[in-house]
């Protein structure tokens, strides 16, 4: 009889503790959506997911994201978000299965600075080339790249994200800017004519 | 300008880049913890549209249809909850895929103003064969859940084994190698799921399933 009268307090109280659970996970999701949410969109389109597709595929890493919380630990939510978004990326390109071609042309017309009379398009045609440029390089030395130089993260936090030593963060991210120099400039001979 | 001038350039403009506008705002709705979050039914008109779009799957537009019809009747997918088999939600899943988006701007409006095209209720069984590799070993990943899920550790193993035959190298190694340890576990092989999760430990120390799996690499 006690459990009788006692179980509606029970139930009661279970739905306050479950509603809070789940407000808590609400909240959660809402502050990496806040937190994270352009650094994802750039990480997918400088790993080479179309623009026409960056929303969806930023929405697909979100789901995952909202669906592990539980087994997300606390403070890695950033971490995760970029390991998925690494992952829906490489799907979204093997899906492609082709890449976009080189615009050498934009290179010459890069302005100086990044102030000029039609800057957005120029940013755009910039970054245009930045992919077909990341495009042309190796996953492992572009995701560290586009980390450092891009999202500017830490070479730490770079090594504990990709589960790598520093020593070998600092070594592909030398070997990135090298090879992304080299690729730049032979881009520009291509389109000058000139000694390769 | 100099090649590290030009390349300067570059990066910064891709610095730059910022998604479009309204995104947040969007991303929230469409994970249903916005403050102007959508109905269910539009979310899973556009969930199934995405997922289509994704997997490659038009020849089954039909079935998959009905899942989001499904969640539908349900009053919608939230996060946590397993749209693409519903016969078997499971809200801790992380690994199956999950396209569920909104599929431009106006999906969510063009989804409701469509409910005809979509039947109130319907289960989809089995997974559809995808199209490219990569979304290949995605239904393998997810056979192994679902059968693991169902209690089917022998299939689940036999999934997962087809997807190390098949993909030695393939992007959702960690996803497997996490799988597999449980697999182990819900089919009584103890040592082995105990060999396997100290060896998930080394493999992936900061994976986001280690807590899970590490309790199993306890002596």
């Amino acid at each position: 009889m006690a459990i009788l009268v006692t179980r509606p307090g029970a139930m009661a109280a279970l739905a306050v503790v479950g509603g809070a659970a789940e407000a808590s996970r609400d909240a959660r999701v809402r502050r990496a959506v806040k937190e994270h949410h352009a650094l994802v969109y750039r990480l997918l389109r400088r790993m080479g997911v179309p623009e026409r597709d960056a929303e969806d595929a930023q929405q697909h890493v979100f789901w995952v994201f909202a669906r592990s919380l539980d087994r997300i630990e606390t403070g890695r939510d950033r971490a995760f978000l970029f390991g998925v978004a690494v992952r829906v990326a490489q799907t979204a390109r093997r899906r492609l299965g082709r890449t976009e071609p080189v615009d050498d042309g934009a290179l010459e017309n890069l302005p100086a600075t990044a102030v000029c009379v039609d800057e957005q398009l120029d940013d755009r045609r910039a970054r245009a080339l930045l992919d077909a440029l990341l495009e042309r390089m190796p996953e492992d030395l572009r995701v560290v790249i586009v980390l450092h130089d891009l999202e500017e993260w830490t070479m730490r936090d770079i090594a504990v994200a990709l589960s790598i030593p520093s020593g070998t963060v600092a070594s592909r991210l030398r070997r990135a800017r090298e090879l992304l120099e080299r690729l730049a400039r032979d881009a520009s001979r291509d389109r000058t004519g000139g000694p390769r | 300008m100099s090649p590290a001038s030009r390349v300067a350039a570059l990066l910064r403009a891709g610095r730059a880049e910022r998604p479009p506008e309204g995104n947040e705002e969007h991303l929230l709705t469409a994970l249903g913890v916005g403050a102007g979050a959508v109905s269910g039914f539009s979310l899973a008109g556009a969930a199934v549209r995405t997922w289509l779009r994704w997997m490659g799957l038009g020849l089954l537009l039909g079935a998959v249809s009905m899942t989001g019809a499904w969640a539908i009747g349900e009053g919608g997918p939230r996060p946590g909850e397993d749209i693409a088999s519903p016969g078997t939600a499971d809200r801790e899943d992380p690994f199956a895929p999950r396209p569920v988006t909104l599929e431009g701007r106006a999906s969510v409006e063009r989804a409701a103003a469509t409910p005809h095209l979509l039947p109130t209720r319907a289960l989809v069984t089995s997974s559809p064969i995808a199209a490219g590799p990569a979304d290949h070993e995605l239904v393998l990943i997810r056979d192994a859940r679902l059968a693991l899920q169902r209690g089917d550790a022998g299939a689940a193993l036999w999934g997962l084994d087809e997807h190390a035959r098949a993909f030695p190298r393939g992007v959702f190694q960690e996803e497997a190698s996490a799988l597999r340890v449980e697999a182990l576990v819900a089919a009584g092989r103890r040592d082995e799921a105990h060999r396997a999760a100290v060896a998930f430990d080394a493999a992936y120390p900061h994976s986001p399933y280690g807590p899970r799996i590490r309790r199993y690499a306890d002596p």
